[in-house]
């Protein structure tokens, strides 16, 4: 493929926008329920932390440590930041999209779902 | 978390997550599933599983690897045990002990079994230390030892390192030793009556020298014998020192008995020293009541019946010691004639004998083999435990996986599951240190014939110590295997509901294994037991040539009632045989010295008048006894030439009647083809003596003995003066003690004792092998017992898990018949394989045990084909028994559940 290193696996790219959506308070109770919320996608999360785990090492995604609250027993959480590589693999993949959905014409009954 | 209670199903997630992401994801967790928990407590729960199942723990722990520590260490899991050992210890008690009281039943039938595992081995445990282990109560036994000559007797086949020595013996080791001894004693042990005692045989034990000294002997109060002056002289003062036991039990601890008198075999004597509780002396099987003075030896100072034991002098050892007594042996050696055997002494350490070096080694073996019974006893019963544990566990496993999730880790399940079945274990001990006390109480109430061994029934410090290490040891064996199985249940999988499935297989092959294991040790048990029950069987069919049964005996001891030997003594005898005949119902009546089959050996010295011996040589020493006309009627002895003794009254030095066995003729005269009318010398008694009767060879002092010869003394001219009185009729002891009742009447204080019948007067050599066949296949059942309830609950186990399976076969028309002999033969296909494992450890054990089996061979047919048949029977039902309750399975019912 072109765009070979930059391209997001499916799961990737959701959970790459749902750090985006989050808005600088991205840690993983919140991603889980944006990805349950809007993409209704129901992720244990040792999926999603294994994701953010790769997404990191591709770079696409910096993290630090943040502050424990009482609400989640004085845990501390992992804050995730997108990198601008990220926001550019996002970019790409939307690309490719776009190009692949030019023209297309689905038939009625598969659009509901 | 609001409510401050930890959620289990989080600890189990977070003991799953790899520790450098603990705080992300499970902080996480815990935030969504508090802010559900506000909207709905069902669903945030619903939601939590849902997460528990589907959390990907091995994904979890690669991708932290990669992170290699980037998002650094993070805390360790914070549950864990807090606390110390001992308290982490104590919580594992208390949760075991909640865990026993919710299965009662389990409980109760894990605990009596392992009492009756451990209890049998306590009771062993408790004779053997009664007789082996005992503190024999001695001043440094490690320089004390015991002397024996060594027996080469051609004339009787004897050998024996541990021959009795003579009088002349015990003073070369006085005299000949150079200071080796500080002290030297030597002794023989009697039966005697004392006066506070009554008719009751009391044990005593005949010293010379300084038996106390020698042993360092500690008084309660008073003192021992003083050598020369209470010893080693033929006419000293009579006196005697008690045993602690003997003061209190027969003299109710009487506060003035030092100093005062007691009869003893008639005599007065004087009290001056009572022994310490402790004391227990040379054999620390033997229970002795009372000492005195041996006086008899001077009068035949020749006879070898005493044993000799000393002190050793400080400075020296025991080699030193075996090379004094190896040089007066060679001293007396240079005087013997060279055709008489040489004399050799046997040095023997105190230490290392508790009743006789020659019969510690039989008690050793015979208490081994007990042990191993009553070890593979509890074997059987901790695989049985085991294999329902493995039940349980199957059962539990939601309990395991629930446990394992809260982060206990596979050492704390272990821990856990052992700590339970220990405390099973202790309390099975426990109640078995109380049976194991019970039993033998009741044991030992029967009339045994080695009533003279000494067993402490008290549990003290080490059989309680033996049983609680019996009790922990049982624990643990029964208690791995489940436990191992246990720590291995797979967690997610039995949260999600799919128990059964996931290691039912896997258990239910260790518990086969079990059962095949159970029905082969115990059927070596029943092998083992049949062997003995067989030898004793063929034991009591062999016919010892004479007739044991139908008579009833008293001993009268006319010498220590004050009646003069001789004419007096026999007119008395003569008085009691004539009363007893006139009992109701007795035919025949008769006296004896001594029975075939008791023991003790009585020997006598005879001499052909007519034939030249070798030098050195003077003629035999056949086993005798003397006896009343009538004697060889009433035994049932067969009389094969001549006549019975007249009992007609012998002049001073008048030729004396003699009756011999075939044997004895055969041996003595050889060249001719009957005896009769033959005269010999007999020292004993100062007269000749002519051969009257030839009576059939019987057996004498055991059963598989090759015939030797025997001679019998008319009672008339002798001066014994203890007699067995036999009377044949019916009525058995009641016959005995009504005798006994006639013979008091005529004076009150004749000694009566011994009141039996004939049949236990010549038990003794049934005694072992009846004991062994006895408790061996007491044990062995119960094992067959144990084994087959462990068969049974394997297959009951199985049906109940394969419920659907069989549903659906009959369904789908199989025969209800078929299905049961399907399930049976699941269960009999394991027995059988237990039994050809059961019969070569049988056999094998049987070869093991051929030196204590009479008349029987390991490969015994009848044994190797019967029991196994028997076990297969047995354990045909035990698997049929459950196997019936497949066909009732009701196919819809079990379909519907699917």
């Amino acid at each position: 493929m072109a765009e070979g290193p930059t391209t997001l696996a499916e799961f990737e790219e959701l959970v790459l926008l749902a750090v985006l959506r989050s808005d600088g308070e991205a840690y993983g109770a919140p991603l889980q329920r944006e990805l349950e919320e809007r993409a209704r996608r129901s992720v244990s999360v040792s999926t999603i932390y294994v994701t953010l785990i790769r997404l990191e090492e591709k770079g696409f995604l910096t993290s630090r440590k943040g502050r424990p609250t009482a609400e989640r027993g004085g845990k501390a959480k992992r804050l995730f930041e997108a990198t601008a590589d990220g926001i550019e693999a996002l970019r790409v993949t939307r690309a490719l999209r776009d190009r692949m959905w030019d023209g297309v014409e689905l038939p009625d009954a598969a659009q509901e779902r | 978390m609001p409510r401050g209670r930890r959620n289990w199903l989080l600890r189990w997630i977070e003991s799953r997550t790899p520790v450098s992401l603990r705080d992300y994801v499970v902080g996480d967790l815990e935030e969504a599933f508090n802010a559900r928990r506000e909207r709905s407590r069902l669903g945030a729960w619903r939601w939590l599983v849902a997460q528990a199942v589907r959390f990907e723990a091995g994904e979890l722990r690669g991708a932290a690897e990669r992170l290699d520590g980037r998002w650094g260490r993070g805390r360790p899991a914070r549950m864990r045990t807090g606390g110390g050992g001992v308290e982490m210890i104590w919580r594992d008690v208390k949760y075991a002990l909640r865990r026993l009281v919710r299965s009662p039943v389990f409980t109760v039938v894990a605990v009596l079994s392992l009492a009756l595992g451990t209890g049998a081995n306590t009771a062993i445990f408790t004779l053997f230390k009664s007789v082996f282990l005992a503190d024999p109560g001695i001043d440094r036994p490690d320089r004390v030892v015991q002397i024996y000559r060594d027996l080469d007797d051609p004339r009787t086949g004897n050998s024996s390192r541990h021959w009795s020595i003579s009088w002349v013996d015990y003073r070369r080791m006085v005299e000949e030793t150079d200071g080796a001894f500080s002290h030297a004693t030597a002794y023989r042990p009697m039966q005697g009556r004392t006066e506070p005692t009554g008719d009751a045989v009391v044990t005593s034990l005949w010293v010379s020298g300084d038996y106390f000294g020698t042993l360092g002997a500690a008084f309660l109060q008073g003192r021992g014998f003083t050598p020369g002056v209470e010893t080693d002289v033929e006419d000293g003062p009579d006196v005697v020192v008690l045993d602690h036991a003997y003061w209190v039990d027969a003299m109710g601890a009487d506060p003035d008995a030092l100093g005062s008198t007691i009869r003893v075999n008639g005599e007065p004597h004087t009290v001056v020293g009572i022994l310490s509780p402790e004391f227990r002396g040379v054999s620390t099987g033997i229970h002795f009541e009372i000492y005195v003075p041996d006086r008899g030896a001077f009068a035949s100072p020749g006879s070898d019946n005493l044993v000799g034991a000393a002190r050793l002098a400080e400075g020296v050892s025991i080699p030193r010691v075996e090379q004094t007594m190896a040089a007066i042996a060679a001293r007396v050696n240079e005087t013997r004639p060279a055709n008489l055997s040489r004399r050799a002494y046997t040095v023997v350490p105190q230490d290392d004998v508790s009743i006789h070096p020659e019969f510690d080694g039989f008690a050793t073996a015979f208490s081994l083999i007990l042990f191993g019974v009553v070890g593979t006893v509890l074997l059987i019963t901790c695989t049985n435990l085991a294999s329902f544990q493995l039940a349980r566990t199957a059962d539990r496993q939601r309990e395991f996986a629930v446990r394992r999730a809260i982060g206990a880790d596979t050492g704390q399940m272990l821990r856990q599951l052992l700590i339970e079945s220990t405390m099973l274990g202790v309390a099975g001990s426990a109640l078995g240190v109380w049976l194991a006390l019970a039993g033998l109480r009741a044991l030992l109430s029967i009339d045994l014939p080695l009533d003279i061994v000494r067993v402490d029934l008290t549990p003290d410090a080490l059989v309680l110590t033996f049983s609680l290490l019996v009790g922990i040891a049982a624990g643990l064996l029964f208690g791995l295997l489940p436990a191992i199985a246990a720590s291995r249940v797979p967690v997610a999988a039995t949260l999600r509901g799919e128990s059964g499935k996931t290691s039912g297989g896997g258990s239910q092959r260790i518990r086969g294994a079990l059962v095949v294991g159970q029905v082969a040790l115990s059927l070596a048990l029943l092998i083992a037991a049949g062997l003995f029950s067989r030898s004793l069987l063929v034991a009591l069919d062999v016919d010892p040539g004479f007739d044991r049964y139908g008579v009833s005996t008293i001993i009268v001891d006319a010498g220590t009632s004050g009646y003069e030997a001789g004419e007096p003594t026999r007119r008395l005898l003569a008085d009691i045989q004539r009363q007893v005949e006139e009992l109701p119902g007795v035919q025949q009546v008769a006296l004896t010295s001594r029975v075939p089959l008791e023991l003790g050996i009585w020997r006598t010295h005879v001499r052909r008048p007519d034939v030249e011996y070798p030098e050195g040589v003077d003629g035999v020493y056949p086993e005798y006894a003397i006896v009343s006309p009538g004697y060889f009627d009433l035994m049932g002895m067969r009389m094969i030439e001549g006549i019975d003794f007249t009992g007609l009254p012998l002049a001073d030095s008048a030729e004396m009647e003699l009756v011999v066995d075939s044997v004895f003729a055969r041996e003595v005269w050889p060249e001719v083809r009957s005896p009769l009318g033959r005269v010999v010398e007999m020292d004993g008694y100062g007269r000749t003596a002519r051969v009257i009767g030839v009576i059939a060879t019987h057996k004498n002092r055991t059963l598989g003995e090759e015939p030797e010869g025997y001679a019998y003394v008319p009672l008339a001219a002798s001066s014994q003066q203890t007699m067995r009185v036999l009377a044949r009729g019916p009525g058995g002891s009641g016959l005995a003690t009504r005798m006994r009742d006639l013979a008091k009447a005529s004076d009150p204080d004749l000694y009566v004792h011994t009141v039996q019948t004939l049949e236990d007067a010549t038990d003794t050599v049934f005694f072992l092998p009846r004991l062994a066949a006895v408790l061996l296949s007491l044990f062995g059942v119960l094992a067959l017992f144990i084994a087959s309830l462990g068969l049974w609950g394997l297959v009951r186990y199985s049906i109940a898990r394969r419920e659907k399976e069989i549903g659906i076969r009959l369904s789908l028309g199989a025969k209800p018949a078929a299905v049961v002999r399907a399930m049976t033969a699941s269960g009999t296909r394991l027995a059988l394989i237990g039994s050809g494992i059961g019969v070569i450890l049988g056999v094998a054990v049987g070869l093991g045990l051929e030196p204590y089996l009479f008349g029987v061979r390991a490969f015994d047919p009848i044994t190797l084909i019967v029991l196994p048949g028997f076990l297969m029977g047995v354990a045909a039902l035990a698997a049929w028994l459950p196997a019936r309750h497949a066909a009732e399975v009701d196919p819809m019912v079990t379909l519907r559940t699917e």
